[in-house]
């Protein structure tokens, strides 16, 4: 009998191509019965040196598995180590863990064995134990297996914060060649549901009582990207269509990494970890920042520059929209200016009700100068501005060392590099 | 000039504030002195000034002032006094200007304040031990403010059917299911039984890393060193870093061909 201690190495090691790490979007005060709340904003409670965070104990059930999915470590053709945990086994140690304040909760995959059913049930079965069995109040992130009924869906939005089906691949060919026996009307069937349980459970239309709770944080997905030659426009877009059609909370970009036992057929190389990066920031400005994914990436720029954020990038395409006027331009065009983040932006606003802004306001919040310099008009003199027309404005912007470090940049599976901007 | 001791606590600094904004001492003549002894007035009957009534400050500056005492810098008193001087006496609509020096360091350290806060909450790693036959998580931790107040409450919702104790150099929290006590700080690190979970913890830390996408600034921003001594999986962190390249390589070239 193999101990906890090899499962949880074969079953971690064989999760961590998930990137989602989120444990924010739920609120739920302490109980009395069990131990656990969640606070709303979620807490990364480590880091490993692939700067990702570890908030959420994300563990497989099993890494044994019936598909065979080329980008994946567990298909079944793989010679990877299997292990199998029990119900209990999951239960014991996501509480040993949450006592000592080492995770926010868990986030519960499997590999798919017997049917998708039967591994939906396992699912569900770790998390009603936690919820009714122990009280458990922390974060719960089950995954949806596509294919399982829509009754056991819902069954595990009642029990989980969070649930996500992961979409693979950025278009239907390539799940077709790469993960045969997964279905796309599966993944979004899969959404679909999820989508209407959530609906229903923020309907207060009937009755003065609030419904049941259903993954009050919503669901996610996830898309690997570098295995199959896709644009950056194709996977955008297919991120943007799951945006509108399903509202979902988050799309997760993963570059393909090797893996051990890797399928020959696909790159063996780094991943593309900048591609990545800028893939999360296209990503932040679509859905925060008010720009149309073919703004950002079209026929005739199918794929974002590597060497430069997409909003500069954008900006050095539309330079005819220059400069902007800090001091009268409304809050959808300040987000348009390079450099300036939603936080700032908002700041800016608020100042400028009691003062006319100038240059020292920006290094006073910390904007990046040398990049929001050329496209702004303030209150002071800023000699900058009369370079938006040059051709080397580029270089004057982005000098090689800081494309360094922007390459260094984290991105933590639940923040953005431009969050921090 | 007045210097002014007072003991460590926006509580004392209100009183204090409120009846020397009330006398228009300005700020300039003051000079705040953290000590254990009560506040000390002597001097203040002698200000030349007339009393004013009724001053009135915005609940937001309230608000955010709690977090800035919490503060370890020494000036917080002398910076929270200025700006509640020129809220009333001068500019009602300071905080809006976000740019004015005063307001930005304000802001900034209620932000390291909260960020710190969050930081306990996201680092303090509790150890199991037995008191009496009884289970008490125990564990020690140095903050950077003095947020052991600010992060208590949490710490009682989310652990509140079990007992422990966050011991702290500044203070230690304390939970018994019952309530919450407070007690003088522990200098260093106790000597605890190791907790056998640490072991899993530590080969889960091991196994959730993937070799093949390093990028340490991101980690070592989030996770500052300073904090790494009382975490138990820290000290993994270098060899995993030395055997990460290999580890691709060896991925790499051990790909399975399969059939098409």
């Amino acid at each position: 009998m193999p101990s906890v201690l090899y499962k949880l190495q074969i079953l971690a090691d064989a999760a961590k191509y998930d990137a989602s790490c989120a444990s924010s979007g739920a609120k739920r005060s302490g109980n009395c019965k069990g131990v656990g709340h969640t606070t709303g904003t979620g807490i990364c409670h480590s880091y490993t040196p692939d700067g990702r965070c570890i908030s959420l104990l994300k563990i497989l059930l099993t890494n044994f598995c019936i598909y065979d999915c080329q980008y994946c470590v567990n298909r079944i053709s793989s010679g990877t180590p299997r292990a199998r945990f029990s119900i209990q086994e999951v239960v014991d140690l996501t509480l040993a863990f949450y006592k000592r304040n080492y995770i926010e909760g868990l986030f519960l995959s499997s590999g798919i064995i017997r049917s998708p059913d039967y591994t939906m049930e396992q699912l569900i079965g770790v998390a009603r134990v936690l919820r009714e069995e122990h009280f458990f109040g922390g974060y719960i992130h089950l995954k949806c297996v596509p294919g399982a009924s829509p009754e056991l869906q819902i069954r595990a939005g009642r029990y989980a914060d969070r649930v996500s089906t992961n979409i693979e691949l950025p278009t239907e060919t390539d799940l077709k060649r790469l993960a045969p026996q997964k279905s796309i009307q599966d993944i979004h069937s899969a959404m679909s549901v999820i989508r209407q349980g959530i609906d229903v459970s923020q309907d207060r239309s009937y009755s003065g009582k609030s419904p049941p709770r259903f993954a009050p944080g919503g669901q996610s997905t996830q898309m690997i990207v570098g295995a199959t030659p896709n644009s950056d426009a194709e996977v955008l877009q297919t991120a943007d269509r799951l945006y509108k059609t399903y509202r979902l909370k988050r799309v997760y970009y993963s570059a393909f990494s090797p893996i051990p036992h890797g399928d020959a057929r696909l790159p063996l190389s780094e991943p593309p970890l900048l591609r990545e990066h800028r893939l999360y920031q296209a990503d932040w400005l679509i859905r925060l920042y008010g720009f149309d994914v073919s703004e950002l990436v079209n026929a005739s720029f199918p794929d974002l520059d590597l060497r430069i954020d997409p909003k500069l990038a954008w900006a050095l395409r539309h330079r005819d929209q220059f400069p902007i006027d800090l001091n009268r331009a409304p809050r959808e065009l300040l987000l348009r200016v390079p450099g300036l983040g939603i936080r700032n932006v908002d700041r800016l606003i608020q100042i400028r009700r009691w003062k006319k802004i100038r240059l020292e306001d920006l290094s006073r919040l910390r904007c990046p100068l040398r990049k929001v310099r050329p496209w702004v008009v303030t209150a002071d003199y800023n000699s900058e501005v009369f370079r938006l027309d040059r051709s080397d404005l580029i270089r004057r912007i982005v000098c090689p060392q800081q494309q360094l470090e922007l390459f260094d940049t984290g991105s933590c599976g639940s923040g953005s590099p431009l969050t921090r901007s | 000039m007045f210097s002014l001791r007072m003991p460590l606590s926006f509580d004392s600094w209100r009183e204090s504030a409120r009846v020397l904004l009330a006398r228009g001492v300005p700020p300039e003549q003051i000079v705040w002195i953290d000590s254990n002894q009560d506040a000390l007035f002597e001097d203040l009957s002698d200000f030349p000034g007339q009393t004013r009534f009724g001053l009135r400050i915005s609940r937001f500056f309230i608000q955010r002032a709690r977090l800035v005492a919490c503060h370890r810098s020494d000036d917080r008193w002398a910076l929270l006094y200025r700006l509640a001087f020129r809220l009333t006496h001068d500019d009602p609509h300071l905080m809006q200007l976000r740019t004015d020096p005063d307001v930005r360091r304000f802001e900034l350290m209620g932000a390291s304040v909260s960020r710190d806060r969050h930081k306990m909450t996201a680092f303090v790693r509790f150890r199991r031990s037995s008191i009496d036959g009884v289970d008490w998580y125990v564990a020690w931790y140095r903050p950077d403010h003095f947020v052991v107040r600010l992060a208590a409450d949490h710490f009682r919702d989310r652990y509140s059917i079990m007992n422990w104790s966050i011991l702290t150099p500044d203070e230690s929290v304390h939970w018994d299911g019952q309530q919450l006590r407070f007690t003088e700080g522990i200098p260093t690190p106790l000597k605890t039984e190791k907790d056998e979970v640490e072991s899993l913890w530590r080969t889960y830390y091991r196994s959730i890393f993937n070799p093949a996408r390093i990028k340490t600034s991101a980690m070592r921003r989030e996770m500052p060193v300073r904090f790494w001594d009382h975490l138990p999986e820290a000290d993994l962190i270098h060899g995993l870093l030395k055997e990460a390249p290999s580890r691709t390589r060896q991925m790499i070239r051990h790909s399975e061909r399969t059939d098409l």
